[in-house]
């Protein structure tokens, strides 16, 4: 029996002071936060999610998006978070109070999500080549981002406006067409700005971006999530919330079926559009103003 | 004293990484050398006299 | 082999020892005889848990492999929502984990705890009971996840009801084995109990404690991803990694005949591994939005954690020295060596990928996998591989029936995983390098990785292969298509045909 018991003490005593020092110190320190609010109880963040994103975050969890993607964005010190507009600050404990599971990832293979709910899509240079953008959909839809796609942006006006408003493109601020909206034929339009103005990813553009990742960046290393998606043949009028394509688009459906989402991808879309670390918190540095568009683009090498 | 005493412990408790062994399968009766002579390189045998060869003649695989 | 000799049964040998006498029955073979008694005891329970454990490698193998094609070719499939991605990784991840590491582990430190206490095992149907039941546990895990039920918490993905099975199948098999304290014979409690011991008590504790505080009284907010990592970490370290470093501490001595060259280093060893690995793992949130003294706090004993890794390779090193051309005869000590210096590896990769400076670059990308996969395979599969090799032929009775699958099988696998890790060492660099500059788009940073991911699908191929090749080397021993051997331990000599002439 002789040191028997030291054994089971110190089995036991170097659990306990790891389970003090990591879990139950934390725990006192940012285990109860509170929403921020204004003095007046006014303008609190964050706020609880709607069932349907709540839902959405099962979705979220149960396909492992969290795999590939990350919900934090690290301060200016540490990676380029900030500089690749992930975020206008880092995330701090308080953004998350409410989510359950919490996914704040450890990979990747994707960009960071956690503020995929406000921010604007980012230009991707590896979008498909500059031609494309005058007959195919195309990832570089934010005005003057960067050398390259801004010439084929700004001859776009050329194009005859029935396929210009297929494209997710949008004309720079220069262009002269200051109409871009959704034509009525196309309801569920990808457009990812208005007047040249950036706008947050829509849920066209997520609901796209679910079903045929590679139709909106050509490099994209994500799978299709296409089993979110339901085709089924047209019955009368195209759904409102039926899936674009253009129609050399392989991924468009036979004419008369079309691609609608179901509730689950719904849900995920909800849950997508309501990441959003915009708002300021009191303990941490905002390093830009809120709602700045993307600075322009950097020098492709 | 207290030194010397430490030392001692020290020894004693050394002892008890003997425990695996026992009469039948005792310091220096290798277990489990099972597997034949390496063919493609290495022909010859151990030389005679070196570690190797005496750990494999105490082994109760005769080869 | 040149000159075979075949010699007779272990009897016939006995007799010509000079301390055996010709007629009485010695000291020796009581002893040989009650440690093949003490074999046979545990011949159901651990037998069983090591072939639903390889079935688990198998099958996990396989979800490994499609994941890894998934990511370069992520088209594969994309309609079927079982196969998709995050819930192949994820019940990978659950198979390995639960399924093959944990059974595989629990089997060996079943078999060692009898052999440790020299007592023969009580009541297998108990642990059989046990294993059937974890079983169950694993199976309705990953069918949870494959149906989309997973949790979202890293190395805790299956559903709460199958935690719960696990759980109770869990306490089965460990009151058993720690009763085996109970009625264990001598007063010295070897190194190998230890760390036996401690990762069966700890294992419970770390299981329950982190039930409880995602599930059933949850914490709050970024303080889940704590109590996540925390687990994940100390799973890792002070349940599989305790077992596996418990295995080594004996099957290096007991093969070469020498015992460790220091048991007072083996000793601090322990302490300290118990002290600062339960410590680490808050490292992996780097940068993350965390206190920024818990982070440091890990980081430190991270780099801490050298001196039980330094102390375990030395006293692993120092008792081999000399040894080291013993590993081409024997499966067990090739394989358990090469375990013995990945962990070293392993620790050293952690520190590395947890200091500020590196985990700038690394941090998100593929160099946590190849972590993983050091610590997982290049470390405790490849001891467990190890122990297999050295415990079912003395549980069956027969000896493994080809040498060269075994060499098939090491070579294989060594170089699978050596390639896995080098390519994602290497590709989550470069990952990382591109993802911080941000005048590159991002998808040009997951490019760059990925012709490092065809290579790792390429050992992904490899490690296949040696699977299958154990596995099937198993299956004959199973069915009794070893080579015969009169008794329970490996006296028999080599069967002529495997000489090579």
């Amino acid at each position: 029996m002789k040191g028997l018991l030291p054994l089971f003490l110190g089995i036991f005593g170097t659990f306990a002071f790891s389970w003090t020092g990591l879990i139950f110190i934390p725990n006192l320190q940012i285990g109860h936060l509170d929403p921020q609010t204004e003095e007046d109880g006014t303008d609190a963040y964050p706020s609880p999610r709607s069932g349907m994103a709540e839902r959405g975050r099962q979705i979220y969890a149960a396909n492992g998006c969290n795999y590939c993607h990350t919900q934090q964005v690290r301060a200016d010190y540490a990676g380029s978070d900030l500089d690749r507009k992930w975020g206008i600050r880092r995330s701090a404990p308080r953004d998350y109070i409410f989510d359950r599971p919490v996914l704040l990832g450890k990979m990747r293979m994707g960009p960071d999500l956690a503020n995929v709910g406000h921010r604007v899509p980012v230009t991707d240079q590896n979008a498909p080549a500059p031609s494309a953008t005058t007959s195919t959909t195309t990832g570089a839809p934010v005005a003057g981002a960067s050398p390259a796609p801004a010439p084929a942006a700004s001859a776009s006006p050329t194009v005859s406006p029935a396929p210009a408003a297929q494209t997710a493109s949008a004309p720079p601020a220069s262009a002269q067409n200051p109409t871009p909206s959704p034509s009525p034929s196309a309801p569920n339009e990808v457009v990812t700005a208005i007047n040249g103005v950036p706008i947050p990813y829509t849920e066209a553009w997520h609901h796209r971006h679910l079903y045929s990742p590679r139709s909106i960046t050509e490099d994209s290393d994500m799978p299709a999530f296409r089993f979110l998606y339901e085709k089924r043949q047209i019955a009368g009028q195209v759904a409102a919330d039926a899936l674009n394509f253009d129609e050399s688009s392989t991924d468009a459906p036979p004419s008369g079926w079309e691609i609608v989402p179901t509730y689950e991808a719904k849900c995920l879309v909800a849950y997508l559009m309501s990441l959003d670390q915009s708002h300021s918190l009191k303990e941490v540095k905002t390093a830009a103003a809120p709602a700045s568009p993307p600075a322009p683009g950097k020098q492709v090498k | 004293m207290i030194l010397t005493n430490l030392i001692n412990r020290m020894k004693r408790y050394e002892k008890n990484a003997e425990m695996i062994f026992d009469v039948e399968e005792p310091i220096g009766f290798p277990t489990d050398l099972v597997m034949p002579r390496r063919r493609w390189f290495r022909r010859n045998k151990p030389a005679p006299g070196s570690l190797e060869a005496k750990v494999l003649e105490a082994s109760k695989w005769k080869r | 082999m040149e000159t075979v000799t075949t010699t007779g049964s272990a009897a016939s040998r006995l007799t010509q020892q000079p301390q055996g006498g010709t007629e009485q029955v010695t000291p020796g073979e009581i002893e040989n005889v009650e440690r093949a008694l003490i074999d046979a005891s545990t011949r159901v329970p651990v037998l069983m848990f090591y072939t639903s454990a390889i079935f688990w490698l198998l099958v996990g193998t396989l979800l490994a492999a499609f994941a890894s094609f998934k990511l370069h070719s992520p088209d594969m499939f994309s309609g079927i929502s079982v196969l998709t991605f995050g819930r192949v990784r994820a019940a990978h991840m659950g198979m390995m984990v639960y399924g093959w590491a944990s059974m595989a582990g629990m089997g060996t430190a079943i078999w060692l705890m009898a052999r440790l206490c020299r007592t023969t095992l009580r009541h297998p149907l108990v642990l059989v009971t046990g294993a059937a039941f974890w079983n169950l546990g694993v199976l309705l895990g990953v069918g949870g996840i494959l149906a989309g039920q997973s949790t979202g918490y890293e190395w805790f993905e299956f559903p709460t009801y199958a935690g719960a099975v696990l759980f109770v199948a869990y306490l089965l098999v460990m009151s058993w084995a720690v009763l085996m304290f109970r009625f264990r014979r001598g007063d010295t409690i070897y190194i190998t109990q230890w760390y036996l011991l401690a990762a069966f008590l700890w294992f419970p504790w770390l299981f329950a404690a982190t039930h409880v505080m995602l599930f059933v009284v949850p914490v709050q907010g970024v303080m889940q991803a704590v109590v996540n990592w925390w687990f994940a970490n100390n799973l890792m370290f002070l349940w599989l990694g305790a077992i596996g470093l418990g295995t080594a501490y004996y099957m290096i001595p007991k093969v070469i005949g020498r015992p460790v060259y220091s048991y007072n280093l083996a000793a601090i060893g322990f302490w300290t591994y118990a002290l600062f690995a339960s410590w680490t793992g808050m490292q992996r949130l780097i940068d993350g939005p965390f206190p920024a003294w818990m982070i440091t706090a890990s980081i430190a004993a991270a780099i801490l954690s050298i001196i039980p890794v330094a102390t375990v390779g030395l006293n692993h090193h120092m008792t081999m020295r000399g040894y080291f051309p013993l590993m081409r005869y024997s499966p067990t000590l090739r394989f358990t060596v090469f375990g013995a210096i990945s962990y070293s590896a392993f620790s050293i990769v952690g520190i590395i990928i947890s200091l500020r400076s590196m985990a700038q670059i690394v941090h998100f990308t593929q160099m946590s996998v190849a972590y993983s996969h050091l610590g997982l395979y290049a470390f405790f599969t490849m001891v467990m591989f190890g122990s297999m090799y050295y415990i079912v032929p003395r549980l069956v009775g027969r000896e493994w029936r080809y040498a060269t699958l075994i060499k098939l099988h090491f070579w294989s696998s060594a170089y699978g995983v050596g390639l896995m890790v080098l390519m994602l060492l290497v590709g989550g660099f470069v990952q990382g390098l591109s993802m911080n500059d941000a005048s590159l788009s991002f998808t040009e940073s997951t490019q760059s990785v990925l012709p490092y991911l065809r290579g790792r699908s390429v050992s992904g191929i490899l490690l296949t292969v040696s699977h299958f090749i154990f596995a099937y080397h198993f299956v004959l021993m199973l069915f009794g298509l070893g080579r015969t051997a009169s008794v329970p331990t490996f006296l028999n000599p080599i069967e002529p045909e495997d000489v090579h002439p």
